[in-house]
């Protein structure tokens, strides 16, 4: 009997067990991440404001936004929260308001041969959209704007993972968990803000909230793909498969 | 140089209920690997254990301050971890098995083995690998859990949702399953 308990150890013990992936700083950024309502294991304001990262300030200026939400805890509070490796969607009662309505800000526009270069990784494009109307890079993210038939916008955005960023997104709405091709993959309605925390700390980096009626996230091959449309589900995930 | 030890688990912990980042960050540190390993036994896929495990620390942070400090650590955590994992295990996704490496590194018992020692070794591991893939998930998971990963019973039972006198029944009954299988007949002494 010692026999086998001696070599199922030894089997675990020389399995081909994946690589651990580096979970301490993806935890420590998400919980930096978090909004107050749920920072535990203390309550935020009972803990050590002195050593709040910049990312507390940044978050509580897009929580408490404008004076229009009451404090964290009560007018944002957080509804759910789902996750990709690279990013999270947080539902809460209200957006911050502060960046409601401002233009897109998706970085310098750019070229497709040009923002390839830049880039770092291989562009990914939507087949199913045809060529990018217009390119923008900002500091590794790139946005393609397309148009659909209906003439309206469809936002691609790949955000490489290996860059070091964390996705954070705030909505109002249910989110899904779907698969794209096989990929997890993440679906909500309406607007959101946008919170891009690097893993290795610094200062996080708040994106205007989007008017998008539906946006799908998903991740391949360490990029964090997102599409942001009026189209319907269905067609997301039609433009989404078409992704080459 | 001298470099001061490592904090111990105890003082981390400490550290940690008392809202210390840092020291969050250094234990999930010290326990990832038996996380994501402990989650994608339960989940059978990579992307899914990763997940589980990152949440699981998440919801672990949240929840340290309910935490019983007299007791140890692992078996709590991977409670969270294996009611993640549980939640995260979709009827139709794609299940990755464990992937056992039973080759010329395997089973090395000592610097006296002859290389021909070492090849039945090797040799025979590869059949209880295989040997162990055909038994059903309830048997393969307490065994794996068990001895792959090397939990204890009561971390055995953390992970799988029961008693650890359940446990012992159950790794009983998949043993005697596993040995009952015909290339492993010269294992069970």
């Amino acid at each position: 009997m010692a026999e086998l308990h001696d070599a199922l150890t030894r089997l675990g013990a020389d399995a081909d067990w994946p690589a651990t992936p580096a979970l301490a700083g993806r935890v420590r950024t998400a919980i930096e991440a978090q909004p107050a309502a749920r920072r535990g294991p203390r309550d935020w304001w009972r803990g050590r404001g002195r050593s709040r990262r910049p990312l507390l300030a940044a978050l509580l200026a897009l929580l408490v936004g404008g004076g229009t939400l009451a404090a964290p805890g009560v007018g944002s509070g957080l509804l759910e929260r789902l996750g990709l490796r690279n990013a999270t969607v947080t539902k809460v009662k209200r957006l911050p308001s502060t960046a409601l309505g401002r233009r897109l800000q998706l970085g310098e526009r750019s070229s497709l041969a040009a923002a390839g270069r830049a880039a770092g990784f291989t562009l990914l494009r939507p087949a199913a959209l045809g060529a990018p109307k217009e390119v923008y890079l900002d500091r590794g993210v790139v946005t393609f704007i397309h148009r659909a038939a209906s003439g309206r916008p469809v936002l691609f955005t790949q955000v490489p993972g290996s860059a070091g960023r964390y996705v954070q997104k705030f909505v109002t709405s249910d989110t899904r968990r779907v698969r794209v091709g096989g990929a997890p993959g993440l679906l909500f309605k309406g607007p959101h803000a946008v919170v891009f925390a690097p893993r290795g700390g610094g200062e996080p980096r708040v994106q205007s909230a989007r008017l998008a009626r539906n946006t799908l996230m998903w991740e391949r091959g360490g990029l964090l793909l997102r599409l942001e449309a009026e189209q319907p589900l269905g067609e997301l995930l039609r433009i989404a498969r078409s992704v080459r | 140089m001298v470099h001061p030890p490592p904090p111990s688990e105890t003082i981390l912990l400490t550290r940690s209920c008392g809202g210390d980042r840092d020291a969050y960050e250094q234990l999930v540190r010290l326990h990832q690997q038996i996380a994501f390993r402990t989650a994608l036994v339960l989940t059978g896929n990579r992307a899914d254990a990763e997940e589980a495990a990152q949440d699981a620390f998440l919801k672990a942070w949240r929840a340290l301050r309910r935490f019983d400090r007299s007791r140890p650590f692992r078996p709590w955590l991977l409670a969270i971890v294996a009611n993640e994992a549980r939640n995260r295990r979709r009827a139709g996704g794609r299940r990755e098995l464990l992937a056992v490496r039973a080759g010329a590194a395997a089973g090395t018992p000592g610097a006296a083995a002859t290389p021909e020692s070492r090849l039945l070794v090797a040799e025979r591991d590869a059949a209880l690998a295989a040997a162990l893939q055909r038994l059903d998930e309830r048997d393969r998971k307490v065994i794996a859990c068990r001895y792959l990963l090397d939990l204890s019973e009561a971390e055995t039972a953390a992970a799988l949702g029961c008693r650890t006198g359940t446990v012992k029944s159950r790794l009983s009954r998949a043993l005697a399953r596993l040995r009952a299988q015909p290339e492993i007949g010269g294992l069970d002494g």
